[in-house]
């Protein structure tokens, strides 16, 4: 007898590898619902925020207006060169630096003090933790009225604090004056942030658990040391969170500064953001200001995506 | 050349110094506060002198009416709270659903997705104000409570997210994979047996929600222009400009107290939350 071949047939040929291909390509039950479920979401997003985004990299190269009255005009790189040319942007640029090196250090400096005082282990504890953390949840406006009154040339309390102390001869003009204008600001900003970069450190520094200091003072670790060598590398990634705060909330700054200074005295306070704003809606310069809109947006992605990077470095 | 005794004395005092300089640093930073509050109750003799009194000699608590009279605080506190309430119950349930497939469902682009909806923490608000106008004026949004409640529900919903997604993946999947044996449909895995899981997560982020959306103030300012409907952050700031001499400082605050007051007491009662769901967030 002859013996019974059987062939084989690996890869279904027609309708059926049709049918397989689709089997693959086509969403599963769980596909459709997650899709489903998310739809909503991004669909807000997309109408919302992606959208804009990219129209507004259309309309800096346009000049436009609002009530759409005149036909937008393209106008091509003209935005960007008259940005090169103005000493208002350099300026707002400079001092948008200025505020960002202030950002970068001083909260971070006072965060970490405050985080490690929230951690220790006092009764009180969740009374301070809230204390510091009430400027965190004032309005702005609120806390940018108070600061304003605090520093009040004629009648503010600062003033009257340092006179009485022999600090200062003469009443100073905190808000009114280009030297001090930023720093008394930057005060306020400060102020009004450091307990959220203090939360932040504080969730870093209980994650060094009672073990790993343990371990490292029988090592031989002490006081200074054991900060040093091991709470503060242990800090990094919270560290570089609180620091790429600090250099991104520069380029976002606005309300602050528009309720203590408008940017004055004479654009020493100008940030970005006030210059923007300043731009779009006093001077209804609409194509400019999204322009410089844009080159903000890049600048943020930028500052984000360094410290991504530098977040990976391994510093040892 | 630290002698024994030196320290020993040194390790007794750590404590007591550091607790003394905790107390200083927290007295500055609620001077503000104080000042606040303690000028709002000021006659406008006492906020227009030199140097100022610390604390008012008759507390005027009538500056508060006389504040709700200078500007329609009252309504403004109204359009805030629409807006606060509806920021939460948008994002909540959008971001449940999102956190939810995030965690439990399989499908194709699931990390790419996670990284789209976390895309507005990289943007500058200042940025897109100006092409977020022109969309909201395309749509007729603008001096709506939706030119608000929309753009501050995407703005916000990354934490939620993150916060959202966070804790449920603690949550062993044993229990959607039996509420799927049963025949029911995602939907209603997440409605019925999920989300009443997710409250303390929940409390955390609609605090969050309900404090940013009080306080925030550009988007309150640029796309809100018909004066009714403002918000209570940007009421305040008008208040200031009014021309007045002397300027009434002490009406101007009391204002600014009446409507951080709020906050402050809404923190205060729920912070271990807050904190809680913050150092969560912030670990995760």
């Amino acid at each position: 007898m002859r013996p019974i071949t059987v062939r084989h047939r690996e890869t279904p040929k027609g309708a059926n590898a049709a049918k397989s291909w689709l089997r693959t390509v086509a969403p599963t039950r769980q596909e459709i619902t997650a899709y489903l479920l998310l739809f909503p979401l991004l669909a807000l997003f997309t109408v919302f925020l992606i959208i804009p985004t990219a129209s507004a990299f259309l309309l800096a190269f346009q000049q436009w207006s609002l009530g759409g009255d005149q036909p937008n005009r393209w106008i091509g790189l003209a935005n960007y060169e008259r940005m090169t040319q103005e000493w208002r942007f350099w300026n707002s640029l400079t001092v948008t630096l200025k505020y960002a090196f202030g950002l970068l250090v001083i909260p971070y400096a006072l965060a970490l003090p405050m985080a490690l005082f929230m951690n220790m282990k006092i009764k009180a504890r969740a009374v301070f933790r809230t204390l510091f953390f009430l400027p965190v949840v004032t309005p702005v406006s609120a806390a940018g009225l108070v600061f304003v009154f605090l520093f009040n040339t004629d009648f503010g309390i600062v003033n009257s604090g340092l006179l009485s102390l022999g600090l200062i001869q003469q009443p100073v003009s905190w808000l009114g004056r280009a030297e001090t204008a930023i720093g008394t600001s930057l005060s306020m900003i400060v102020w009004a942030n450091a307990g959220f970069n203090a939360v932040t450190l504080l969730a870093g520094l209980q994650a060094i658990t009672q073990d790993i200091l343990e371990a490292a003072s029988i090592d031989g670790a002490s006081g200074w040391s054991l900060f040093w060598r091991i709470t503060m590398p242990l800090l990094k990634p919270a560290s570089i969170t609180a620091i790429t705060w600090g250099l991104v909330s520069a380029f976002k700054l606005f309300g602050p500064i528009y309720v203590m200074t408008q940017g004055g005295p004479g654009m020493a306070t100008e940030v970005l953001g006030m210059y923007i704003y300043s731009n779009a809606f006093h001077y209804w310069q609409l194509g400019y200001a999204t322009a410089l809109s844009t080159v903000v947006f890049v600048i943020c992605l930028g500052i984000n995506a360094i410290m991504a990077k530098v977040g990976r470095v391994d510093w040892r | 050349m630290h002698t024994k005794l030196a320290r020993s004395v040194w390790q007794e005092l750590r404590r007591p110094l550091a607790i003394t300089l905790l107390c200083v640093v927290s007295a500055v930073f609620i001077f503000p506060f104080f000042w606040m509050i303690s000028c709002s109750l000021k006659t406008l003799r006492e906020v227009s002198v030199f140097p100022p009194p610390i604390l008012p000699a008759v507390p005027q608590f009538g500056n508060y009416v006389t504040a709700f009279s200078r500007a329609p605080l009252a309504r403004y506190g109204l359009n805030s709270l629409v807006v606060c309430v509806s920021v939460i119950l948008l994002t909540v349930v959008l971001s449940a659903m999102a956190a939810y497939a995030l965690v439990f469902l399989n499908f194709r682009g699931r990390e790419r997705v996670y990284l789209i909806l976390l895309a507005p923490q990289m943007v500058a608000a200042v940025a897109l104000m100006l092409p977020l106008f022109q969309v909201l004026h395309k749509l007729k949004l603008l001096n709506t409570y939706p030119a608000l409640i929309i753009p501050y529900s995407v703005l916000f919903s990354p934490f939620s997210i993150m916060l959202l997604r966070g804790y449920l993946e603690t949550i062993p999947k044993e229990l959607v994979e039996a509420g799927r044996v049963d025949g029911a449909s995602e939907l209603w895995i997440l409605m019925r047996v999920i989300f009443p899981l997710l409250r303390p997560p929940l409390a955390a982020v609609a605090i969050f929600l309900f404090i940013w959306s009080w306080n925030e103030f550009l988007f309150a300012m640029v796309f809100i222009q018909k004066p009714l409907m403002r918000t209570v952050s940007i009421g305040i700031a008008l208040l200031e400009s009014v021309p007045n001499f002397p300027p009434e400082n002490n009406i101007i605050l009391a204002a600014a107290t009446a409507v951080t007051l709020p906050v402050l007491i809404l923190f205060s009662a729920m912070q271990r939350q807050f904190i809680e769901g913050m150092t969560a967030g912030a670990i995760k």
